[in-house]
């Protein structure tokens, strides 16, 4: 696993790291059961303040994202199938959420962003499909 | 253009401190100069070498401006990015090298000159003909103009000559010629200076030819990030990195002083002076000139020495030491130098004295009487005259003298012996001399008999040319001063630390650096003020330095012969006072601040 | 257990004040990033905390006690570096760290060897031939290795190149790592005040504008940006309880609001101001510039 920290964009450090964690283990880099790297190994590397790690570690606990053992390092906690899916759709709507506030203020027709999306995900970029639509 | 560039260039805008101690020095040599003049009651012996040496210190002041920093940089950092051209930069350094040191050399003119000017107008001494002093002035600048243009036609290509030992050794080597120069010229007249100096402008304009287009500086800085990559570290040197001492010593010493200059020239002046103090005889023949004359000159220099070393107390103020520690870091070296300077004088009088008769008997036209140093006369509070009955009933007048005038407080010599005194009261007193003076009793008819008659007129005369007492009564030992050394040079440090205590006083929020300065230099001047206040009233017969000598070694003689506790009363006395006034500077020195740049 | 503390400190110098009322407390482990525009009283702050200067009025306590009282005891215990320092420069290296080990108790000889291994430090060279950066890592390996409870940093990164600064604050995070020590620190680098801050105080115009979490400040602040001729200005944004400031920057207003982005724009569409407002996040640096910057 890798991670990195950029202090100038508009997310504080700690939000960055566990954004990046729950990425990871949405996208099955991080599986159940893995150890994470101690705060004072990630720390120095990143040149990033231990207790904001340790913050951002608190709180994927927290949120049952990551489990304590005693006496052992922090491992991803156990996740049913179920709760991976609600995970991977969570992030996706968080990468769209601002994508659909995007089309709002260009005050584009929602039909053409649903049918851009479409085609993006089918592999085809091409044009603006406009043309499209007046064909349908 | 150049005009400015030679006005705002840094050696003329270094040049007020040098402007400062040239001023003190030459004051310290018209001072010395006059006195010996009003001592020797005319013009002082200023022949072909000793003009000769004055030229030599007067050279030497001047060329200090060679020495300074300054002078050896070709031209700054961001005048190199100036669009100027390098004739011109070169040109400007060059004048200001001449202009510096002319200002030296003449500010010393001025002053020996203003100090004739002021004394001729009170009285009949004349230090130098005019003659003199334009020969004290023009030869020396001609030898610094011509210096000049050695050190310009050399000046290396780096910024930071000083690093570089060949320059200083270049610079010392110019000098030595210097002199070398001048001893020949002085036999010379004056007009002869002319072709040396066309010499020196014709190869001035060589070497300006020879520049380069423009003018550079080379590596500014010594060090270099790759240089030192290149050269890592051994990893097991660093072992050996034991906890030390010494560097901590070694560093606050060289980061408070003003290195190296205070300590090359302040603590050899520091010992002279604690030498003039322990009465070897110095300056003149007899130990006892100008001994305590030079009380606040002394002060001065310690003062000068420490220096305004509160603009550098940022270098170590974060440090974890004392403030206590770092006063006693910047007063020892002064203070133990002080007392070296006394000790090796008070061994070196030691010699001297086995050889200089203490009591003298004059019988000349204008000059009558024993003669006893001025420690052994007494003081008297009121302006009565005072007499001094013999045993056999002779009433004779004291010869008095007022310690200042207008002041009640006279000395007066209780072994006076007038003209026309008896053969046996002149010899009561030469006994009592004897015995006062050595400790010893001697018969008063076995003194007459050996050194005193009869003249026809009925006058006590001297049977031979001189009092001999030391060489034929080798036992005799002068009695000890008393304990001088606590008194005076205890009173020297005393008054060094109330200075020092009012100069950290002023160091409260809100100092600025510029503002301190001109406390410091006040005080400074204030104390040099008191020193030529102690020359005037010598120089106008309101006092003179003798009196100075016998009212403080008498005080403290008798002191420490029937003082209460004596001796030691006046050591552990004066022990509680130094300790005293220590603490008290050290306490002002706790709450003072670093003043903001 | 608070590690240093001012109380109402007033201090100027001559007739003008640098600092007034400013108050602070910090704690154990915090690390605090000291903000603010050259000559706003930075250094005099930390001057304070040192103990070199003392407070015109009110207190500054430092370990509980005086630092002016027993400066010895309190400076032992002090690890500093700063911009201005000057390392005795004709001392050699060894010789320079032997005088720290000297001056200060409990220092850690295997950690400094270290340090001073890891640097690569030419232990025989003088102060003076060392480039900027190795003077500024000599200086640090004597401020850290005798493990001091508080580090004081004045602009320790000023005039470092990125590797150099990347060092020095990888040594500062290792210091954390280690023992916990409290760092007090100033700079204008705001990535690495960002990395390493716990908290951030600002100092602005005598005052202290700005005192809270570093997290917080990224969450809980924006930046509103208005067309310049529209129905708002300044005074009526400034009224606003939760504005910070509001600047005239060419052709738009901006005004740093203590509320997210969502709240801030909720708040402007409910006093009626220009819907055609944006609110959005603003970094540490962006944030410092509209704060204490002038209009433009």
């Amino acid at each position: 696993m890798h991670f990195y920290v950029d202090p100038n964009s508009g997310v504080p450090i700690f939000r960055q790291l566990m954004d990046q964690v729950k990425l990871q283990i949405a996208s099955g880099t991080l599986r159940p059961g893995d150890e994470l790297p101690s705060i004072r190994s990630l720390s120095i590397p990143l040149g990033v303040n231990p207790m904001t790690i340790s913050k951002a570690y608190n709180l994927l606990v927290h949120d049952q994202v990551l489990e304590r053992r005693p006496g052992r390092p922090l491992v991803v906690a156990e996740l049913d199938e179920s709760d991976l899916d609600t995970r991977r759709i969570e992030r996706l709507q968080e990468i769209l959420r601002p994508a659909v506030e995007l089309v709002r203020q260009l005050d584009l027709d929602a039909e053409v962003a649903v049918v851009l999306l479409r085609d993006m995900l089918a592999g085809n970029e091409t044009g603006f499909g406009s043309d499209r639509i007046e064909e349908d | 253009m150049i005009t400015r560039l030679v006005i705002r260039h840094e050696i003329l805008r270094g040049l007020g401190k040098s402007l400062l101690v040239t001023v003190a020095l030459s004051t310290f040599v018209a001072n010395v100069l006059t006195y010996f003049w009003f001592r020797d009651g005319g013009r002082p012996e200023i022949g072909y070498f000793e003009m000769m040496a004055l030229q030599m210190i007067v050279l030497g002041s001047g060329a200090v401006v060679f020495f300074l920093g300054p002078a050896g940089r070709r031209c700054r950092n961001w005048e190199q990015g100036l669009p100027l051209a390098a004739r011109d930069l070169w040109q400007s350094h060059f004048l200001a090298l001449v202009a510096g040191a002319t200002t030296l050399v003449v500010t010393v003119g001025a002053v020996l000159g203003l100090f004739q000017l002021s004394l001729a107008s009170f009285s009949e001494i004349r230090l130098f003909s005019g003659v003199d002093l334009l020969e004290l002035i023009v030869r020396p600048t001609a030898m610094l103009i011509l210096g000049a243009d050695l050190v310009a036609a050399f000046l290396p290509a780096t910024a930071e000559p000083g690093a570089h030992p060949a320059w200083r050794r270049f610079l010392a080597a110019v000098f030595a010629g210097l002199l070398v120069l001048l001893a020949l010229t002085s036999l010379l007249d004056l007009l002869y200076l002319a072709p040396l100096l066309l010499l020196g402008a014709g190869f001035q304009h060589w070497s300006g030819r020879r520049l380069p287009g423009a003018l550079l500086a080379g590596s500014w800085s010594i060090r270099s990030a790759t240089g030192a990559m290149v050269e890592g570290g051994q990893a097991e040197s660093w072992e050996q990195v034991g906890p030390s001492r010494r560097p901590l010593d070694y560093a606050v010493t060289r980061l408070l002083f003003k290195w190296p200059a205070t300590w090359i020239l302040g603590l050899p002046a520091i010992a002279f002076f604690g030498l003039l103090h322990s009465g070897a005889s110095v300056l003149s023949e007899s130990g006892s000139s100008l001994r305590v004359a030079f009380f606040f000159l002394t002060v001065y220099m310690l003062f000068a020495f420490t220096g305004h070393f509160m603009e550098r107390l940022h270098r170590v103020d974060h440090l974890p030491v004392s403030r206590t520690a770092l006063l006693r870091w910047l007063v020892l070296p002064g203070a133990i130098t002080l007392l070296l300077g006394y000790g090796a004088g008070r061994i070196v009088a030691g010699f001297q004295d086995t050889e200089r008769e203490r009591l003298l008997f004059v019988s000349e036209a204008d000059n009558y009487g024993l003669k006893v140093p001025p420690e052994f006369f007494s003081l008297a509070r009121t302006g009565e005259q005072q007499f001094i009955v013999a045993p056999n009933g002779e009433r004779v007048a004291a010869e008095m003298v007022p310690v200042l005038r207008g002041l009640s407080w006279h000395l007066w010599k209780p072994y006076t012996t007038p003209r026309g005194a008896s053969m046996e009261f002149v010899s009561w007193q030469l006994a009592g001399a004897v015995e006062a003076v050595y400790g010893t009793e001697i018969q008063a008819n076995e003194l007459a008999e050996r050194y005193l008659a009869l003249a026809p007129s009925g006058e006590v005369i001297l049977r031979r040319g001189s009092l001999s007492l030391q060489k034929d009564y080798p036992h005799l030992q002068p009695v000890t001063g008393g304990p001088l050394m606590p008194v005076l040079v205890g009173a020297q440090f005393i008054c060094w630390m109330l200075c020092l205590r009012l100069y950290f006083r002023i160091f409260k929020a809100g100092i600025t650096i510029k503002r301190s300065r001109f406390v410091f230099w006040g005080l400074m001047i204030g104390l040099l003020a008191l020193h030529m206040g102690t020359f005037v009233t010598f120089v106008f017969n309101w006092s003179d330095d003798w009196i100075l000598n016998g009212l403080v070694l008498g005080l403290v003689r008798n002191l420490g012969a029937h003082g209460v506790g004596g001796v030691a009363a006046v050591w552990l006395v004066m022990g509680a006072v130094v300790a005293g006034s220590w603490q008290l500077a050290s306490k002002a020195f706790q709450r003072a601040e670093a003043p903001r740049s | 257990m608070s590690v240093l503390e001012l109380r109402n400190v007033y201090r100027g110098y001559g007739a003008q004040d640098v600092l007034a009322d400013v108050s602070l407390k910090v704690e154990r482990g915090e690390v605090i990033g000291l903000l603010g525009r050259n000559g706003a009283g930075k250094t005099t702050l930390i001057r304070l905390v040192m103990g070199m200067l003392g407070p015109e009025r009110g207190q500054v306590t430092v370990f509980d006690a005086d630092p002016r009282q027993d400066p010895l005891a309190t400076k032992r215990r002090i690890g500093y570096v700063a911009e201005d320092q000057e390392l005795p420069p004709f001392l050699k290296v060894r010789d320079v760290v032997a005088m720290y080990r000297q001056l200060y108790a409990g220092w850690d000889a295997e950690f400094a060897t270290n340090l001073a291994t890891r640097f690569e430090l030419p232990p025989d060279r003088k102060v003076k031939d060392l480039s900027r950066g190795q003077a500024r890592q000599v200086a640090l390996l004597c401020a850290v290795s005798h493990r001091p409870e508080l580090l004081v940093l004045d602009e320790p990164a000023g005039g470092l190149d990125p590797a150099a600064r990347r060092e020095f604050l990888e040594t500062s995070i290792q210091l954390l790592n280690d023992t916990g020590t409290t760092i007090l620190f100033s700079s204008h680098y705001m990535g690495d005040v960002e990395r390493m801050a716990s908290r951030l105080i600002m100092i602005h115009e005598r005052q202290k504008w700005i005192d809270s979490d570093v997290d917080a400040i990224r969450e809980g602040y924006c930046l509103a940006v208005l067309p310049a001729d529209g129905s708002c200005d300044n005074d009526r944004l400034l009224s606003i309880p939760t504005c910070l400031c509001a600047r005239r920057r060419g052709d738009a207003l901006h005004a740093v609001f203590e509320l997210d982005p969502a709240a801030c724009t909720r708040e402007l569409e409910e006093r009626g101001i220009e819907p055609g407002s944006q609110c959005r996040t603003i970094n540490l640096e962006e944030m410092f510039i509209e704060l204490a910057g002038r209009e433009s």
